[in-house]
């Protein structure tokens, strides 16, 4: 009788084992595929978005600028500011290049850097 | 036995979730708007929670006390005073210095008393505009970097000049981060003030950081990486700031010498140095210097290294990086020697 305990915890915990590696096989498969854009206001994170998990497009409506939220990418669609420099950048896919509103201290970043530690050249 | 395997097994299990779930040491992250740009400050350890916030504090001093907009900063006590000294603190002081340095080296590349030719043009408001042939004239006649004076405590430029340190205070603030970082037992962060990137020590994992050169034509790519440990990488180019009239675009990086936007051959200069205020002197200097100039200044002074990126589609690198950087958009790569 005991032995055949002992011979259900073995086979429960190595169903654990096989369970736990397939999670993480899981979890660090779904890791890769996420496109993880933030918006920032006054360097305050408001939004995390997975971009590859948008199926249908919408707007995020900020006090004084406007984003748009696509599938695999994201752009400023309107700002109040003079300069325009966060519209016209247009849309991002990848981290090389975040958006800034300098005027209204709003940024849009993606977190996925290509194995960069930061960039240069702004 | 059978107890045995069962521990066995759940060791086993306790060591697949811990490493899975591996035991990445504390990082704290900052974002702060300050001198006109967006800066990401990140610190690793322990210490790193207050160094981060002491960071921060420092920008803002600075800020104030460098920005040549507000009427109650240093710079802009030394433009209210010309021609009379004005006590200032150490860190006006050593960037009066290093801009000296790079201005008599560079033959007047570089000059901080470009302030009234900046203002003509207007750069960064809504007033950008191309002056007229004569505005720029009056505006040439009272640039002086040679004027300026300064002791162990005060400077006074001439009479009638105005100076700003817009293309070197971002550098000194990055050198003054890190060495903040350092003094507070950091051993390892990274700070990026708005393309100004320099780095205390190397990664937590013992690797160096990899640092992106962004693409002058396609700021969307990167134009390579380079691989540093205790250094400065700093950018130059054309394409970060300009302004459109009738079609033409005027970029941001004035040529002292004929009072226009600098058209040296180059559409972007990377320096890599261990002085971050001595970097990005040095990444304007050699932009308006043009490559030949560049690499004249490089062999004649050394202490730096440098990425030049050409008009005509090549990456002139110094033979120092050979081993750290490495290309990855399509582009011609040429060393140059010593």
């Amino acid at each position: 009788m005991k032995s055949i305990s002992n011979l259900k915890l073995i086979v429960i915990f190595a169903a654990l084992i096989l369970a736990s590696a397939a999670s993480i096989l899981i979890m660090t498969e779904r890791r890769q595929d996420a496109l993880i854009a933030e918006i920032y206001s006054e360097g305050k994170l408001l939004y995390t978005i997975d971009l590859n998990k948008v199926t249908e497009s919408y707007t995020i409506e900020l006090p004084h600028n406007t984003v748009l939220v696509e599938h695999g990418q994201i752009s400023m669609k309107c700002a109040d500011c003079p300069d325009q420099v966060c519209v016209r950048q247009g849309k991002i896919k990848n981290g090389a290049y975040p958006i800034v509103c300098l005027p209204n201290r709003v940024e849009i970043r993606i977190t996925n850097k290509a194995g960069v530690d930061a960039v240069t050249g702004r | 036995m059978k107890r045995k395997i069962i521990i066995f097994l759940n060791v086993l299990l306790i060591i697949a979730l811990g490493t899975s779930c591996s035991s990445k040491p504390k990082s704290v992250q900052s974002q702060i708007f300050a001198m006109d740009t967006v800066m990401s400050l990140t610190a690793y350890g322990k210490n790193s929670d207050e160094a981060v916030k002491a960071a921060t504090g420092e920008i803002n001093r600075l800020d104030k006390m460098l920005s040549a907009n507000d009427a109650d900063s240093e710079v802009s006590k030394i433009n209210a005073s010309s021609g009379s000294f004005v006590t200032v603190s150490g860190a006006v002081l050593r960037q009066i210095a290093v801009a000296k340095e790079v201005s008599d080296r560079s033959g007047g590349a570089f000059d901080i008393s470009i302030l009234p030719l900046v203002e003509l043009w207007g750069f960064g408001t809504d007033k950008a505009h191309v002056p007229s042939n004569g505005e720029i004239s009056e505006a040439m006649s009272k640039l002086n970097y040679r004027g300026i004076e300064a002791t162990d405590s005060s400077v006074r430029i001439p009479q009638g000049t105005k100076i700003t340190l817009a293309a070197i205070a971002k550098g000194y603030t990055s050198q003054h981060l890190c060495e903040l970082f350092k003094g507070m037992g950091v051993s390892s962060a990274i700070v990026s003030l708005g393309g100004n990137v320099q780095a205390v020590g190397v990664k937590p994992d013992g690797s160096k950081w990899r640092v992106a050169v962004q693409d002058p034509n396609d700021t969307a790519k990167f134009l390579g990486t380079v691989e540093i440990a205790d250094l400065a990488v700093v950018t130059s180019g054309g394409y970060q700031r300009y302004f459109e009239e009738n079609g033409v675009s005027y970029h941001h990086i004035l040529d002292p010498k004929t009072g226009r936007p600098a058209e040296s051959g180059l559409s972007s200069v990377t320096i890599v140095c261990a002085d971050g205020t001595l970097a990005d002197a040095l990444s304007t200097a050699l932009f308006v210097l043009g490559e030949d100039g560049a690499i004249e200044y490089w062999r004649s002074y050394g202490g730096f290294e440098a990425i030049l990126v050409t008009n005509d589609g090549r990456v002139v690198v110094t033979e120092g990086l050979k081993s750290s950087f490495s290309l990855s958009g399509s582009y011609k790569l040429q060393y140059a020697g010593k």
